[in-house]
């Protein structure tokens, strides 16, 4: 039993090793051909001038496909690390380790509480992770324990059973993955219909805060393709009247349609495009007389009512402006300040929103407290969003059949 | 496929308003309507485009929604399910026969209620977290308008099944308990439009052209008793109520078009809870009519929001419970097929 933590300071590669890995790329086996990208990808911006002209020179349109997805990627590398800092990376080795050992460490490692569930705990496990972010170390340890995980509120609870292939791609904070696939035969005493339900996931770490609620609509599918190459792609059926998602703690879902007929596996791609929050500052309107109203570059900011009420204070702020975005920009915990100079905060109660503006509600403050002479309201705002845009292709998307 | 009627009536009180209905002739279908109408005390409206011609009737005793499909099944090209399954004008106060085809829905009656299963969904789930396969159907109940089953009445529905067998008389029933769920979900819902209550059942594997040769359970409702207790709304006006008296403390603007309103008990009654007395809806002078209380932490006191209202409200309905009416509603229904087409 061994574990040895290593931090890596460079990873090197010679143009023989790009040449070799680029050749992968073309192979008929798909666990080879995403290996490969893997360490290609673990290259990072010191080889886009090599994998351009590989990109270039590839005769096989696949081949080629892969290598701009590649490129697109590590692009997103640096432009995520710019902007919203590096991503903790870790290094980790542990040969035939105790499970329940493995996990400490890696929580340790990641700054994450790890849950193992059912028998994990003494289960031996292999992992080498070198320079790995959150996501790839916790899909590696989950493919070393046989086992599946959910990223929770305030932690990450590994369970027995793993099933199925479900491509994923991590980029630094985020990780896409498609996360479940569904084929549906609908009956009814008229119409008839079948078609297949897939779900993408946009993960991201827990120090992330993506600025919208309707992300789902933000995702973009370039194509599906069936295993012959042929378009598989399809529109929501007429029976299937609504969609509705559960919300996870720090991932958004799409989910589209492909074909019932399509042959799997399938080729999915597509990219993300969800703004997330980099930088936020705290606002402060008068409750009463001048102040109740703030600008902020294109967006106005009111209080639209404060009434005493039985459980203290009742509060509506409203927010208007341009972008719909905005309207999101509000979200986080509100306080009151008073006359001392104490915060309090408030309790929310609700939001009405449409085109013009959103309005939020607020109703008493955080255990019950009885606040004296109440003077301004608190407001964190989002000042600075990031659209993050990132490239996926999953290849070998198997399908469930009829 | 074969309609049942249930002649066990496991009504604890019956639903007097919506009285049996027998016919037997030969009429004009707005006649026929108009006469479940009047057996019924339902509003029936024949909405235009639908042809009035004869149709040969025999109901003894029936409900009311198998008088219903009785003369709709009889004309064909009348009934009153949405066909798109959603109502723009819903209105749960009324049933309105369109100019539609009829569709016959594997359906059993009980006394004034319909419950009847609308659809399969055959579900194959594959996820890194398992894998699923089953069937999920879609089953309604319709209730006589005179016993609103919506979220403002308070009425609880409670739906339990006790067998569901396959073409070949196998259990489909799945054990409680299972893991494993989709996080997204196509529903190909049934909203009727109607005073209505729906509900999906997962159930074990089966073949979907063969359908099911059984499915019976239950549905229970439990119906509040109320009385409404309307009172102006001036500021120091009280109101006698079952927790004891109710002063309007204050009704004050609360941003546009919006309004907070204070009701503080004088004295409390010794031991009432507010939750049980009074329902969560009541009425105030409002277009939709609808307003939701909030119950005070220290029970003391009752805070109403009304949103949309213009000027100052005139008064308010609260609604106090008197009671509880039990109803069962039984359901079999029997060789439960839709084949693909």
């Amino acid at each position: 039993m061994s574990i040895l933590a290593v931090v890596v300071l460079a990873l090197g590669a010679s143009q023989d090793d790009v040449t070799r890995a680029v050749e992968r790329l073309g192979s008929d086996d798909v666990t080879e051909r995403e290996r490969a990208a893997r360490d290609l990808e673990r290259l990072g911006p010191p080889a886009l001038g090599r994998l351009e002209k590989a990109r270039d020179a590839a005769a096989d349109p696949e081949v080629r496909g892969r290598l701009e997805h590649l490129v697109r990627s590590i692009r997103k590398r640096e432009e995520f690390g710019r902007v919203f800092g590096e991503t903790r990376r870790i290094t980790l080795r542990a040969a035939t380790l105790r499970a329940g050992d493995a996990a400490a460490e890696l929580g340790m490692a990641l700054g994450e509480k790890i849950v193992l569930e059912g028998k994990l705990e003494d289960a031996p496990v292999d992992l080498a992770l070198d320079g790995a972010t959150l996501w790839e170390a916790l899909d590696r340890f989950a493919a070393a324990l046989g086992a599946h995980y959910a990223y929770g509120h305030d932690g990450v609870t590994f369970r027995p059973g793993r099933t199925g292939r479900f491509p994923a791609h991590c980029s630094e904070q985020f990780r896409v993955a498609i996360t479940e696939i569904q084929r549906l035969d609908f009956r009814a005493p008229g119409p008839s219909g079948e078609t297949l339900l897939l779900t993408l996931e946009l993960g991201y770490q827990r120090n992330m805060k993506p600025v919208t609620s309707s992300a789902r609509e933000r995702f973009t599918i370039e194509s599906v393709s069936d295993a012959a190459g042929a378009p598989a792609l399809s529109d929501q059926p007429r029976w299937g009247t609504s969609m509705s998602f559960q919300g996870l703690p720090h991932g958004l879902l799409h989910s589209f349609f492909a074909r019932a007929d399509a042959k799997g596996p399938l080729t999915v791609s597509g990219a993300t495009a969800v703004p997330f929050a980099y930088e936020t500052k705290e606002l402060r309107l008068a409750l009463e007389g001048e102040g109740r109203k703030v600008r902020e570059g294109p967006f106005t900011l009111a209080v639209e009512a404060c009434t005493p009420s039985a459980a203290g204070l009742a509060v509506s702020l409203r927010a208007e402006g341009e972008d719909d975005v905005a309207l999101h920009r509000g979200e986080g915990d509100v306080h009151v300040l008073d006359a001392a100079g104490r915060r309090h905060r408030l309790i929310h109660r609700g939001g009405v929103g449409s085109a013009a503006g959103f309005t939020w509600d607020f109703e008493g403050f955080e255990g019950g407290e009885k606040v004296e002479r109440p003077v301004a309201l608190l407001v964190p705002w989002i000042t600075k969003l990031h659209w993050v845009e990132i490239p996926f292709r999953f290849e070998g998307v198997e399908v469930p059949g009829p | 496929m074969t309609i049942r009627l249930l002649l066990v009536l496991a009504l604890a009180a019956p639903v007097q308003e919506a009285g049996p209905v027998t016919l037997e002739k030969r009429e004009r279908f707005s006649v026929l309507a108009e006469e479940i109408s009047r057996a019924t005390s339902c509003v029936i409206k024949v909405l235009s485009g639908v042809q009035d011609r004869e149709v040969q009737v025999s109901l003894r005793e029936a409900g009311l929604f198998q008088a219903l499909d009785a003369i709709c099944r009889a004309h064909g090209n009348a009934g009153y399910l949405h066909p798109r399954w959603a109502d723009p004008d819903e209105n749960h106060r009324e049933i309105r026969l369109r100019p539609i085809a009829w569709v016959d829905y594997p359906s059993s009656y009980s006394g004034p209620f319909r419950v009847f299963a609308a659809q399969y969904v055959r579900e194959r789930l594959r996820t890194d977290r398992g894998s699923r396969d089953g069937v999920r159907v879609h089953l309604a109940l319709l209730a006589p308008p005179s016993l609103p089953l919506d979220w403002q009445s308070g009425t609880k529905v409670r739906w339990s099944f006790a067998e569901v067998r396959d073409a070949d008389g196998r259990d489909v029933l799945r054990p409680p308990g299972e893991r494993v769920s989709p996080l997204v979900h196509l529903t190909a819902g049934v909203e009727t439009g109607l005073n209505s209550d729906e509900t999906s059942l997962l159930l074990k594997g089966f073949d979907l052209d063969r359908g099911l040769s059984v499915l019976r359970g239950s549905v229970g409702l439990s119906v509040p008793e109320n009385r409404p207790i309307r009172f102006p709304l001036e500021e120091g006006r009280e109101a006698a109520t079952p927790a004891g008296p109710l002063v309007v403390e204050s009704v004050k603007p609360h941003g546009e078009r919006s309004w907070r309103i204070l009701l503080r008990f004088r004295e409390l009654k010794e031991g009432a809870d507010l939750d049980k007395v009074f329902l969560e809806h009541g009425r105030i002078e409002h277009d939709s009519g609808s307003v939701r209380l909030d119950v005070l932490e220290d029970q003391r006191a009752i805070e109403i929001r009304a949103l949309f209202l213009a000027a100052k409200p005139g008064w308010v309905e609260l609604r106090v419970r008197e009671g509880e009416r039990k109803i069962e509603v039984p359901f079999e229904i029997r060789d439960v097929r839709f084949p693909k087409k």
